[in-house]
């Protein structure tokens, strides 16, 4: 039975396309199947039974990388383009490693991965699936010798006791997936500018005709022209929309959340459309209330919604007919409504109005053009704000869209502030490092005019020294400069105890806030320079400095991440966040936060885990915790729940965590002495 | 006032020829070439006030003749407006950041966009020439 079992599980791992090398707990090859052969370029009877590590298999050297690697997996991400394991999709560091952790087994697996799970590299490269205590790790890496991309997983392979034996690598090649990846988005760009170039001529010239430039014309050929550019310029909104929903769905777009004035967009985004409205005699009717909150959104994708939802109206909108754009507040959101009142939709279509290249069949859409990606992109925007879009319509009686956005709540200080702000910057030290003398020496004169005392560096490794003789009280940090740049100046600065708590902004060109933010950026200011700006996130950050309790925010969802981040922000409070549960840990741990706020439902490490984890050890058990979710709470896990100081359910309104944090934060330890 | 010279510059004939018409219309002195070769021999001859340079042409990209017009004595205060295709937020960010180059016009595009753009680089010109002057 035992050996007809073990042949079996042989024939099956050798039938199977993934390349297969398990080893012994000593390192020895003790099997190999044969894609695991072709995927290494490698003959089985080379390696079987020889004290190997897969590292030299797959033919990358490993100490080489160790102390750049070790960088990247601190801060989760990896920017070491050189680096074998660098995965420019997924930044984080999966790399290979040739046991689950340094260092030698001894003992019983259960006792190693106790071990292991105190080691920083495990925790911070592994996958732990904390239900069965077994780890698994993934990494994807491209092989020196055979020129392909593997995902390799390995798994442990442990006797009935828990026991180590030995371990399993399972080689799946995603050569052609990587591939297609990149021929696509190859594609995309190429598609663009070979489509773009004859469309320039076409509406160039046409638009010369129509302006008379090369002589009169008379009315018909007025309207056939007028045909050709309307077509045209059809088909340029179609190279938009396919190129903007490209982007998207490969997560390139990274949205600018600020508050907005959302009733001064309405009315800017309308005024485009008015000229088009007038010309079919309609009547547009804005509806809003005199005071609106301001919304949090990216200024620039919320035109674009609106803007898209409007021209719809406008075109399903009968000439001489009215159509609405009605704002009202509720509670804590903002609804925007757009009505027309044109032909309407079914029930049916309605269901499908939001999906990709759908479009209502009837002989007016066909009229009207399109490309059935506009409402998409519109639904796939407004989900990113964290907020709803719908549809209501009636046949032959019109349509409404929806959509609502989080609002922000305002700062009532304002007339404190001017006050403080003097004291603020009067001989504040600011350091300003730009490898450009150019900017650097710009920025000096901007600054002294404020009344700040400026300190300059040219380069990173200037920077750090500066930094650290001269104690400035906040730096301005470039990105791009040569040999260190501005990330790496930054974890530098973060690293080292006398430099750790200078609140550091970074400036530059290269637009990825995520990660100065994640290293420990206070805020992020892009080139241009814009000199206002410059001024009051200074002013804001020393504002901050010192006085304010810190609060962390661990959620998977790095919209609502932000969105708190701002909410808090806005009411005065340092914010640190984190995207999952292992960082949010670690960050805890790091940071000693005032107090964190914790979503529950995350993947790998859930937050009730968090919650045990963070109860558990000794210098995080009395940081108190506010939970959230948007599911119910598990029942069976009241127990942990009854640790937690407080919860909230999403979607959650401002008020309530603005009033649930100061509660907490300034209500000092009433709630501490259960324990 | 003298007319104000702008060298245009791209490999598509169409797209050239347009752009000096359009801009010959509203008074400014126009001149085409139809790659890098050729616009940097025009731009040491003519001694345009602008350059509409487009990026995507063979042989060399409308980058190259930016960088090799800044390594001109003559040439090298004279402002660059890109004129491109390519759908590419990184690229539209590395034109603001290069040196000589003041803004840039995605194709297709408006005249009106087109003319507002060009006029508002020539209008700042001395000021910015100033701005380098002191460093």
């Amino acid at each position: 039975m035992k050996g007809l079992n073990q042949n079996i599980a042989e024939a099956i791992l050798y039938s199977t396309a993934d390349g297969i090398v398990a080893f012994d707990k000593n390192d020895k090859v003790i099997f190999v199947n044969s894609p695991a052969e072709q995927l290494l370029g490698i003959k089985r009877k080379e390696i079987l039974n020889k004290y190997i590590k897969i590292s030299d298999l797959l033919g990358i050297g490993k100490k080489d990388y160790n102390q750049k690697v070790q960088r990247c997996w601190q801060h989760f991400d990896c920017r070491h383009k050189e680096c074998p394991a660098y995965n420019e999709k997924d930044s984080r560091c999966w790399l290979y490693s040739n046991t689950f952790c340094r260092g030698s087994f001894n003992g019983t697996f259960s006792e190693k991965i106790d071990d292991c799970k105190e080691c920083e590299f495990f925790k911070l490269n592994s996958e732990v699936l904390e239900e069965t205590g077994i780890p698994s790790i993934k990494q994807v890496v491209a092989t020196k010798f055979t020129h392909r991309i593997l995902q390799v997983n390995t798994n442990p392979i442990l006797d009935k006791n828990g026991k180590f034996l030995g371990y399993v690598k399972s080689l799946h090649d995603i050569t052609a997936e990587k591939e297609i990846d990149r021929l696509k988005s190859e594609f995309v760009s190429t598609v663009s500018h070979e489509l773009r170039t004859p469309l320039t001529s076409i509406k160039g010239y046409v638009d010369l005709l129509l302006e008379q430039e090369a002589g009169d014309i008379n009315q018909t050929q007025k309207e056939f022209l007028g045909i050709v550019k309307q077509n045209n310029d059809r088909l340029v909104n179609l190279i938009n929309d396919l190129l903007d929903i490209s982007r998207i769905e490969s997560g390139r777009v990274h949205l600018k959340i600020k508050s907005c004035d959302l009733s001064e967009i309405l009315t800017e985004v309308t005024d485009t459309f008015r000229t088009l409205a007038n010309q079919k005699k309609q009547i547009l009717k804005i509806v809003k209330p005199k005071i609106l909150a301001k919304v949090a959104a990216d200024r620039d994708r919320l035109s674009q919604v609106i803007a898209n939802l409007v021209s719809n109206a406008i075109k399903y909108t009968p000439t001489g007919g009215s159509f609405k754009v009605e704002v009202s507040q509720n509670g804590s959101v903002a609804q925007v409504a757009i009505s027309d009142t044109g032909i309407g939709i079914s029930q049916e279509d309605q269901a499908n109005l939001f999906t990709k290249f759908f479009r209502v069949d009837s002989s007016l859409t066909r009229d009207v053009g399109g490309s059935g990606l506009g409402l998409s992109i519109c639904k796939t925007i407004i989900e990113l704000h964290g907020g709803k879009i719908w549809v209501k319509s009636e046949l032959g009686k019109g349509s409404s869209f929806f959509f609502t956005l989080p609002i922000v709540q305002e700062v009532k200080q304002k007339e404190e502030l001017g006050k403080v702000l003097a004291d603020v910057k009067r001989g504040k030290k600011v350091l300003v490092v730009d490898d450009e003398p150019e900017i650097a020496m710009l920025l000096q004169i901007y600054l002294e005019k404020e009344g700040y005392n400026v300190i300059k560096a040219f380069s990173g490794e200037e920077a750090v020294i500066v930094a650290q003789q001269e104690k400035p009280d906040i730096i301005i940090l470039d990105i791009m400069m040569d040999k260190m740049d501005g990330f790496e100046v930054l974890q530098e600065l973060k690293d080292k105890s006398d430099t750790a708590d200078i609140p550091v902004i970074i400036l530059s060109i290269v637009s990825d806030e995520y990660k100065g933010m994640k290293l420990g950026a206070v805020d992020y200011l892009t080139k241009p320079i814009n000199v206002k700006k410059l001024t009051k996130t200074i002013r804001d950050a020393l504002k901050h400095m010192g006085a304010s309790k810190k609060i962390l925010v661990v959620d998977d969802d790095k919209h609502l991440v932000r969105l708190a981040k701002e909410i808090l922000t806005d009411k005065g409070y340092n914010v640190i966040t984190a995207y999952n549960g292992l960082e949010g840990i670690i960050a805890a741990k790091k940071e000693h936060p005032d107090l964190i706020l914790l979503d529950i439902k995350m993947p790998e490490l859930n937050g009730y885990n968090v919650i045990q984890k963070l109860k558990k050890a000794k210098e995080t058990s009395k940081i108190p915790i506010i939970v959230m979710t948007a599911y119910e709470f598990d029942k069976t896990k009241t127990e942990t729940l009854s640790l937690v100081e407080d919860q909230i359910s999403k979607p959650f309104s401002i008020d309530v965590v603005a009033s649930k944090v100061k509660e907490i934060i300034e209500g000092g330890s009433i709630e501490n002495d259960q324990e | 006032m003298d007319k104000k010279k702008i060298l245009v510059v791209d490999d598509d004939f169409n797209i050239a020829h347009l752009l000096n018409f359009k801009l010959s219309k509203e008074g400014y002195e126009v001149e085409e070439a139809c790659d890098g070769k050729d616009a940097l021999l025009k731009a040491a001859s003519f001694e345009p006030d602008l350059i509409l340079l487009d990026i995507m042409m063979p042989i060399m990209s409308g980058w190259e003749v930016n960088e090799k017009l800044r390594k001109q004595p003559k040439l090298k205060n004279i402002p660059v407006v890109m004129v491109t295709a390519v759908d590419q937020l990184k690229e539209q960010i590395k034109s603001l950041e290069a040196e000589g180059i003041k803004d840039y016009i995605t194709k297709p595009f408006d005249f009106s966009e087109l003319l507002k753009t060009v006029e508002m680089v020539l209008t700042k010109q001395p000021e910015s020439n100033s701005l380098r002057a002191r460093h």
